[in-house]
């Protein structure tokens, strides 16, 4: 027997196995090793591997600043619970929010407040694989407000942008257009099913190849019926779900989350105790009611031990917006993001400021169609 | 499968004899398949050969020796607390010795765990390497030309060729 082996040449499924566990930072790196390299980090099948990988054990939250559009300052919570801030691409000036996370990408939109007003200019970014890309819409024309959605649909392999045009008269949807990143073009899509509606939020929620927002018809009392509106990001179709049984206003306050790999709505309970709250958790589940509808809201409550607005549940964790920790007094009020663990309760103070939150995965997805830009 | 035996001998590629306990054996796909299909009573002297090289095959039973009373009754806390230690101890090995020949018994054993724990331990190594360190215990020689270099330092400036 040897006493100096030499290393064996490994087969490509073990390369692909150690390299599917690899950062993208150094994936980047590694490119530089041979072409067979290469081709093996870029190749579609390795992307979705380590998409897939990093998506359960490397999942990351992503924090903006609240309300501050003119630069887009970005920090990570990553999967070992440390803050770090995300390295930024300067893009343009002035006006820009990210409307929509999904797989590592991210969707920016950028408003130019000229007069006469025209669309939002849109950008895909990868930040981790540092990869920019506009997408410009093709309705210039428009002068009324727009609502963004952005999302993928395994069934399709397919990221999608929703363009929802909205009348600046009466805020209801005019026009719809979406965006495939596999042709690399707008469609122009019905609107039948959104006649009348208002949408509401800043911009659609993404899970489970949909995209959801919350809508409203005024009815002719003056008051509101709301609905959960739904596009279908394969079939470009969308629908008309309920929302919670909640007597409250659903324009302000309500938050979007995924909690067990579904749809889940957050509010802030109405309390009066201001050392801790119940925050009300809905859950959108599929149904046989008797009443024939197919959807229903499953209502459920998580203890924090601080009263906190939340915004997002992540793993484990409600992320919320709290006014005063436990034990704190005195009238100055300081606006802080924690963590509330759901099952221990523990509070972690992550920001002093208030800053929106995005489900995050740093992964390899191109900005373009590697198909398209490849042929 | 007799029942009578406890422990069974095989060779390895080199052709030393080793013991591995029954119980550890089923760790592995095709040895569990191996135990079903061959006599091993006393009086059976037919000796399987397993195609892993002596150094290799001593890790790649001791670790099977360690999962097999875990994998067979199921653990509490402390005791997977206490494996994943000894684990990282066990993988404090060097990559051109031995790590690579890890990798490749555990693929050929069909062993889930140890081969998991290798694919690790090799990412967690590279990643503190430089790309030639990494082409060197890869065996691969740098095969771009100078203009497609260009090009990816272009598109992703930092990245080094060295």
């Amino acid at each position: 027997m040897k006493s100096q082996q030499v290393a064996p040449f490994l087969p490509r499924e073990i390369i692909v196995d150690i390299l599917k566990l690899l950062p993208v930072k150094t994936l980047i790196r590694f490119q530089c090793v041979s072409k067979h390299w290469k081709n093996i980090i870029k190749s579609p099948s390795f992307i979705t591997d380590h998409l897939h990988h990093s998506s359960q054990h490397r999942p990351c939250l992503l924090f903006h600043e609240f309300l501050n559009y003119d630069c887009l300052e970005l920090y990570l919570l990553n999967f070992k619970m440390q803050v770090v801030e995300v390295q930024n691409i300067p893009l343009v000036e002035g006006g820009l929010w990210i409307v929509g996370s999904s797989n590592g990408l991210l969707c920016i939109r950028i408003d130019k407040y000229a007069k006469p007003i025209s669309p939002p200019v849109l950008f895909l970014w990868n930040p981790a694989f540092r990869d920019v890309r506009p997408v410009f819409p093709t309705f210039p024309d428009f002068d009324g407000d727009c609502q963004i959605g952005f999302g993928y649909s395994p069934i399709v392999n397919d990221y999608k942008i929703v363009g929802l045009y909205l009348s600046k008269y009466d805020y209801q949807v005019q026009v719809v257009e979406v965006y495939s990143l596999s042709k690399g073009s707008w469609r122009n899509i019905e609107v039948f099913d959104l006649g009348g509606l208002t949408i509401t939020g800043s911009a659609g929620f993404t899970v489970n190849g949909a995209i959801f927002w919350i809508g409203y018809k005024r009815d002719i009392g003056g008051g509101c019926e709301y609905a959960t509106v739904s596009f279908d990001i394969a079939n470009e179709e969308f629908s008309l779900m309920p929302v919670p049984d909640v007597d409250r206003d659903l324009t302000f306050g309500a938050n979007f989350t995924e909690f067990e790999q579904r749809l889940a709505i957050l509010f802030p309970t109405k309390i009066e105790n201001p050392e801790s709250c119940l925050i009300e958790l809905w859950m959108l589940e599929e149904c046989t009611c008797r009443s024939g509808e197919r959807w229903s809201w499953v209502k459920k409550y998580v203890f924090s031990p601080a009263y906190l607005h939340p915004i997002t549940i992540w793993r484990n964790e409600i992320v919320g917006i709290c006014h005063r920790l436990p034990g704190e007094e005195g009238p100055e009020i300081v606006e802080r993001i924690v963590l509330s663990n759901i099952t221990s309760t523990e509070l972690k103070v992550l920001f002093d400021r208030v800053y929106v939150a995005f489900n995050y995965v740093e992964s390899l997805v191109p900005v373009r169609n590697i198909h398209i830009e490849e042929s | 499968m007799s029942s009578s035996v406890e422990a069974i001998t095989v060779l390895s590629s080199d052709g030393d004899e080793f013991k591995i306990t029954v119980s550890a054996a089923k760790l592995s796909k095709p040895l569990n398949w191996m135990l079903e299909d061959v006599c091993f009573s006393d009086d059976c002297d037919e000796v399987p050969t397993i195609e892993v090289n002596s150094k290799t095959l001593v890790k790649v039973i001791e670790y099977c020796e360690k999962h097999a009373p875990r994998a067979n009754s199921g653990a509490s806390d402390s005791d997977a607390e206490e494996l994943k230690k000894w684990d990282i101890e066990f993988m404090k090995m060097d990559v051109k010795d031995i790590l690579f020949h890890i990798l490749m018994a555990a693929n050929y054993l069909h062993m889930e765990g140890l081969y998991d724990l290798a694919c690790q331990t090799a990412a967690d190594l590279m990643k503190g390497m430089t790309v030639s360190q990494i082409r060197k215990i890869f065996h691969i020689k740098n095969d771009f030309s100078s203009e497609e270099q260009e090009q990816l330092r272009r598109q992703h400036p930092g990245c080094s060729f060295d």
